[in-house]
């Protein structure tokens, strides 16, 4: 296995320009992410998290400091379909079916002609085989998400980025799906960088957790989560799992203290 | 998603409370019964000279006694109409794609369609007449004139409506700017396209019409023309129910492919 991060981010710095008003949103971030690590992002809103999802894909240039994919910059590798994206809303297309949506990487990059196959693989994987025919509106708002996993799996990145994925779920269906995205990950050696805001779900999945502050958006703290994998719904009784919420809770307590005297760059988007 | 005007989801909703077909009908029906009734007994009482307002029989036996003059007049208003629409519209969205490239095209483009917007169509029907004589040409591009602009500033608004989310995913599978076009703007500017065909159909049966009254030897705006100075109301009042048969028979047709095309769209749910 190669022993590289997939990963590099060095004093990663973002500016946003706001009608001549600069705000920062990163300020001097560093981290690493190991390859086929599973690595969740937690903190308050306005932190920067969806920024740093963005400026990871290579969807917004970064104002300063280094990014480094593979060893290549973020918007090379978005090029060559390394990257996979899932945001909250699971923006599938209304005019299309389930398998045309989940088709849609691939239609996007070898101009026509998809394998029908591969696309009922994922579909498959994702449980929603039966439904390839339905369109988005004929869908509960799990199957939606679950089709956007399908979707972000049909380019076959390396590096998967999920911007608060079950954010929009009911608690029951959000506590569910968790174990069916580490059932989907696990065994496939992929990098995933998740954005969360709930602290069990950061906990349950990862195998560290890194802890924003904001205003402006910095990585206060990585907590590297020491539990066995598989990781199943039994160990959330478990005495560790409790342990380790609570440090990423003491973590975020941190910064709740330290937040009203830091500089304005935290007022929420 | 894209969102078309409020009011077709209102409409949506009204219509499925009053769903019966047979309800439908039948309170407009008896509406329209009763104000029929009511004119007829009126015009009789009162002893209205039928050059002024005719009853509604004499109205009726003038339309059922020459069927065939008034279909085959009608069959030059509607293809004036719907000629007028295609060409204005194909103009109209052919502009907007245009236009929807770059701002600097919008800025140079606009005050063009702004310019052909504000002439009254007064003075383009009479220019109209001077370059193409009295034929089909000037009339249709008469009922083309008055679709244009309708369809041109809601097309530009759907093809401009793409939201942050999908323009996001489309980015981060590296689509070019054509894909993003035909399978983003393009299929999501559709409820715009079918809000602006509301409005213009009606506009293009009117355009025809008017046109046809000035410059017309054929077509519902001869025959009022002719009759008006002949002080023929039964003949006038019979077009007149001829042109609004038609446009609501138009507005339906729209109505009934829009729910085909559209149904993925939020306001047929
Ligand atoms: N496109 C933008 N232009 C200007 N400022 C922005 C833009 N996007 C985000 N910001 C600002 O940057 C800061 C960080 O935003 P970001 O969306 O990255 O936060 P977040 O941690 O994802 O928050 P949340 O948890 O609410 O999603 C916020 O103060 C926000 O106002
Ligand atoms: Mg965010």
């Amino acid at each position: 296995m190669d022993k590289t991060p997939h990963v590099v981010v060095r004093e990663l710095t973002h500016v946003y320009d706001v009608s001549g008003v600069s705000l920062i949103a990163l300020d001097k971030v560093d981290l690493e992410v190991a390859r086929g690590s599973f690595l969740s992002v937690i903190g308050p809103s306005g932190a920067g998290k969806t920024t740093l999802l963005k400026v990871l894909g290579g969807l917004i240039d970064h104002t300063s400091g280094t990014v480094e994919i593979d060893g290549t910059a973020p918007e090379g590798a978005r090029r060559r379909n390394r990257i996979g994206f899932v945001f909250q809303d699971p923006a599938l297309l209304p005019w299309r079916t389930v398998t045309d949506n989940v088709a849609l990487p691939l239609e996007i990059a070898n101009g026509q002609g998809h394998g029908p196959d591969t696309v009922e693989g994922h579909l498959r994987a994702v449980g929603l085989a039966a439904f390839g025919s339905y369109y988005p509106h004929q869908l509960s708002g799990g199957m939606k998400q679950r089709a956007a996993f399908a979707r972000a799996l049909a380019s076959a990145p390396a590096l998967l980025l999920l911007d608060e994925p079950l954010g929009s779920l009911d608690e029951i269906t959000r506590t569910h799906m968790r174990f069916e995205l580490l059932r989907l990950w696990e065994g496939t050696g992929r990098t995933v960088v998740l954005v969360t805001h709930s602290v069990p779900e950061a906990v349950m999945m990862s195998d560290e957790v890194a802890v924003m502050s904001s205003g402006p958006g910095r990585i206060l703290r990585n907590i590297p989560i020491e539990m066995p994998r598989p990781r199943d719904d039994a160990m959330e009784g478990s005495s560790i799992f409790a342990e380790h919420v609570l440090k990423v809770r003491e973590s975020l307590a941190l910064e709740g203290h330290r937040g009203p005297t830091a500089t304005g760059a935290g007022s929420p988007a | 998603m894209t969102r078309s005007p409020r009011s077709t989801r209102t409409e949506a909703r009204l219509g499925s409370i009053i769903r019966p077909a047979a309800g439908r009908l039948l309170l407009p029906a008896l509406v329209l019964g009763l104000i029929v009734t009511i004119w007829e007994v009126w015009t009789r009482l009162a002893d209205v000279p039928v050059y002024i307002v005719p009853a509604p029989s004499a109205v009726g036996s003038r339309l059922l006694g020459e069927p065939a003059f008034f279909a085959g007049h009608a069959a030059s208003t509607l293809s004036v109409a719907i000629g007028g629409w295609a060409l204005g519209s194909a103009v109209a969205i052919l502009y907007a794609a245009i236009m929807s490239q770059s701002q600097l095209l919008e800025r140079a483009l606009y005050p063009l369609a702004l310019l052909v917007k504000v002439v009254p169509v007064l003075v383009w029907a009479v220019l109209f007449v001077v370059w193409f004589g009295f034929g089909p040409t000037p009339k249709v591009l008469i009922a083309a004139l008055i679709t244009f602009f309708p369809v041109l500033v809601n097309t530009l608004a759907g093809l401009r409506a793409a939201n942050a989310e999908y323009l996001d995913l489309f980015r981060s599978l590296n689509a070019s700017r054509a894909q993003v076009f035909w399978k983003l703007r393009a299929p999501g500017s559709l409820p715009y396209l079918f809000a602006a065909f509301r409005i213009a159909i009606p506009l293009a049966v009117i355009g025809a019409f008017v046109a046809e009254y000035f410059t017309g030897d054929r077509g519902i705006g001869s025959i009022i023309s002719v009759a008006h100075s002949n002080l023929d109301m039964p003949t006038v009042f019979s077009a007149v129910l001829v042109l609004a048969i038609m446009g609501i028979a138009l507005t339906a047709l729209t109505s009934y492919l829009e729910r085909r095309i559209l149904f993925w769209h939020d306001s047929f749910r």
